[in-house]
């Protein structure tokens, strides 16, 4: 006999607005539905009332944990759109901070699947250790959740190269504790090893991006293939794991921390040395006020593929604004993930796209 | 005699607050006070219940039903290092011990929801995995006792004359320790409660009052199965050194057995879990077992 399980919109496993409704049979998951859209922010239409510097900001706030991911894309995007060339230390700069967060929601994320998986001392030491990266991007921007870096020709503040070492010393430290901690736990192993596949073929079907997509065997890293920004000057190796389960997440994720920590190191070493350029915003605005273009731009955001779209119209507020966020692309993969799985598997599959529905379901309208 | 009850029941309170407090040291965050439970209960005695409306009619019995068997049980455990206020049959105190299991499985399936028959259905599972080792023992230590009385079957165990034995008897208590971590639901095998899969589970429905009830009921039960093993332990001494190496034992055990899992694991999977019962811990009970008895009969 089958009945209804369901998680969500507001449930202990997930603490986001999506509703998942398994037809269970015992403990094994036969069918899944999943219904997104229970919050409709309409951040879209907001940003195109007002100007282009204001709305950069609302891009900020699109997302808690991947703000300097939105902020990016859209300086870039504006930027293309304008023909605006800023300088090489503050594409430095920005990178510089765009991988420090990858590293902090990497590490959240790690933590939060391991409050999932029930395993509680090792989510208190990550979230511990998250707090050294929390710390140094408040040193740099003066914010620990929204930085208010990034502005339409550069950015806002300059960095102290010490300061970004000193963290990477201490995470590089405190990675090999992680990684030991959770890859060689053999509960972890045991419920990790072989849920939630998501194949090559189907991944590829499914649009899927991110550190899913490298965790089922495909090589998609924006940093790599359409290189941006200061990672034109920096090669990154790929991080890719064929298993496509729940343990090759975490491996990639993992991986891609430390990944990050040689970046940085990379960009520090290579860092233009001089002053940044300070931006004047009234001439910004004066620049977008007679621009009359679309443009789109795409980054590696922590969770994957980020893109935006913005068209202008001889105006200084935006005519049209379009976001797509990562997590929208891997929703398609949980139905895929949830067959054969067990209700004890849900959360952590759940949790394994790393989904970050706020950003999501800012744009989609349920009819 | 009364006194010795409260007691008992201010102790089983208490050691939750120090498995809290000791956990939240291990995980370095500074923890809440050790009377915190108190604090709780107090709050949740005054606080509403709610009633689900599918619930059944015995949805609020449950909770007062459960409580006063754990307090009957406290009267056939030998606590505090003395012998027990009811001298009895180790079969009728098994299932005392599991009374307050089958009522919490009860209460679940009375509050008719999804998330609390999930719990229900791996209490069960639980139960059956867990009972199966208990009984081998039982059958066994009478068997070496030719008796079923508590205290008897105390005597047959402490035999530690000939190595063969002393091996098993090892053994037998690191299976124990085993079987007691997951009585105590602490973190590798709190499948049934599994916050963040079920929602509490068992008792996701029980609120106000009932909660505080079946919290103390559950508290009580712990404390006396963790009472009875250390009684198995104790060397016939003094009542006031027994006392002492009785209160000793017991938060070492606790320690053992409810803390240091619950810091270390992630929680089990329902069917890892009846696999390392049905099979290892079985298996393991039966060898210790068979190394005490043949010792004893070979010597």
């Amino acid at each position: 006999m089958s009945y209804k399980y369901v998680i969500g919109p507001l449930h202990p496993a997930l603490e986001e607005p999506i509703k998942f409704e398994f037809s269970v049979n015992g403990e094994e998951i036969e069918d899944v539905k999943v219904s997104v859209s229970h919050v409709h922010r309409g951040i879209e239409i907001l940003g195109t009332k007002r100007n282009v510097i204001r709305t950069l900001y609302l891009a900020e706030r699109i997302c808690g944990i991947c703000s300097a991911a939105h902020a990016f894309t859209f300086c870039i995007c504006v930027e293309k759109a304008c023909n605006i060339n800023i300088g090489e230390r503050e594409h430095a700069i920005r990178c510089i901070i765009a991988e420090l967060e990858r590293i902090h929601s990497h590490l959240l994320w790690a933590a939060l699947f391991m409050h999932k998986m029930g395993f509680e001392t090792m989510f208190h030491y990550i979230l511990l250790f998250r707090e050294n990266i929390m710390d140094t991007l408040e040193a740099i921007s003066g914010n620990r959740v929204n930085y208010g870096m990034f502005t339409i020709g550069g950015v806002r503040k300059d960095v102290k190269e010490r300061i970004i070492l000193d963290s990477i010393k201490f995470i590089r430290k405190k990675i090999g504790f992680i990684k030991d901690g959770i890859l060689k736990n053999k509960i972890v192993k045991k419920r990790c090893i072989n849920v939630g596949i998501l194949e090559k073929e189907k991944a590829l079907k499914l649009c899927s991006v991110g550190p899913t997509a490298r965790a089922s065997g495909i090589d998609r890293d924006i940093r790599r293939s359409f290189k941006y920004s200061f990672y034109e000057n920096i090669e990154i190796d790929p991080i890719v794991c064929d298993e496509g389960d729940v343990y090759a997440r975490i491996i990639v994720r993992l991986e891609e921390v430390e990944q990050s920590l040689n970046i940085l190191n990379k960009i520090v070493k290579n860092i233009p040395k001089g002053n940044i350029k300070k931006v004047k915003v009234p001439s910004i605005l004066n620049i977008i006020k007679s621009i009359d273009s679309e443009s789109v731009a795409r980054i590696e955001a922590p969770r994957g593929e980020l893109l935006h779209y913005v068209n202008l119209k001889c105006s200084e507020n935006l005519y049209t604004w379009k976001v797509r966020t990562p997590t929208y692309n891997n929703i398609m993969a949980y139905t895929e993930m949830f067959r054969g799985a067990e209700i004890a598997d849900a959360p952590i599959i759940l949790a394994s796209i790393d989904p970050c529905l706020s950003c999501t379901n800012r744009m989609i309208v349920k009819k | 005699m009364i006194s010795k009850i409260v007691l008992a029941i201010i102790a089983a309170i208490f050691l939750t607050g120090l498995k809290r407090k000791i956990v939240a040291r291990m995980q370095g965050r500074i923890g809440p006070k050790i009377i915190q439970p108190f604090i709780d209960i107090a709050k949740l005695l005054q606080k509403e219940s709610v009633v689900p409306r599918t619930a059944s009619s015995i949805f609020s019995l449950i909770p007062a039903i459960t409580l006063s068997c754990s307090i009957t049980l406290l009267f056939f455990i030998p606590i505090f290092g003395d012998n027990a206020i009811i001298e009895t049959d180790i079969i009728l105190v098994l299932y005392m011990l599991s009374i307050p299991s089958i009522l919490l499985v009860l209460a679940a399936i009375a509050s008719n929801t999804n998330y609390s028959s999930i719990g229900a259905q791996r209490e069960i599972i639980m139960l059956i995995g867990i009972e199966i080792p208990l009984i081998f023992i039982v059958l066994s230590a009478s068997f070496l006792s030719n008796s079923f009385n508590v205290s008897m079957v105390k005597a047959s165990f402490l035999g530690f004359e000939n190595p063969i034995s002393f091996f098993g008897v090892l053994l037998l208590i690191f299976t124990l320790i085993i079987a007691l971590s997951s009585e105590l639901k602490s973190l590798p095998f709190d499948m049934p409660e599994a916050g963040t899969e079920i929602g509490a589970g068992l008792l996701s429905e029980y609120s106000g009052t009932g909660l505080a009830l079946f919290k103390i009921a559950i508290d009580i039960r712990n404390f006396s199965l963790i009472s009875l093993l250390v009684y198995f332990m104790l060397p016939n001494i003094g009542l006031i050194s027994s006392f002492i190496l009785y209160t000793f034992l017991v938060l070492l055990l606790y320690i053992v057995s409810g803390i240091i899992p619950h810091a270390i694991f992630p929680r089990m999977r329902i069917d890892d879990f009846s696999n390392l019962f049905l099979k290892h811990v079985t298996l393991l009970s039966l060898i210790s077992i068979v190394l005490i008895i043949g010792g004893k009969i070979w010597f």
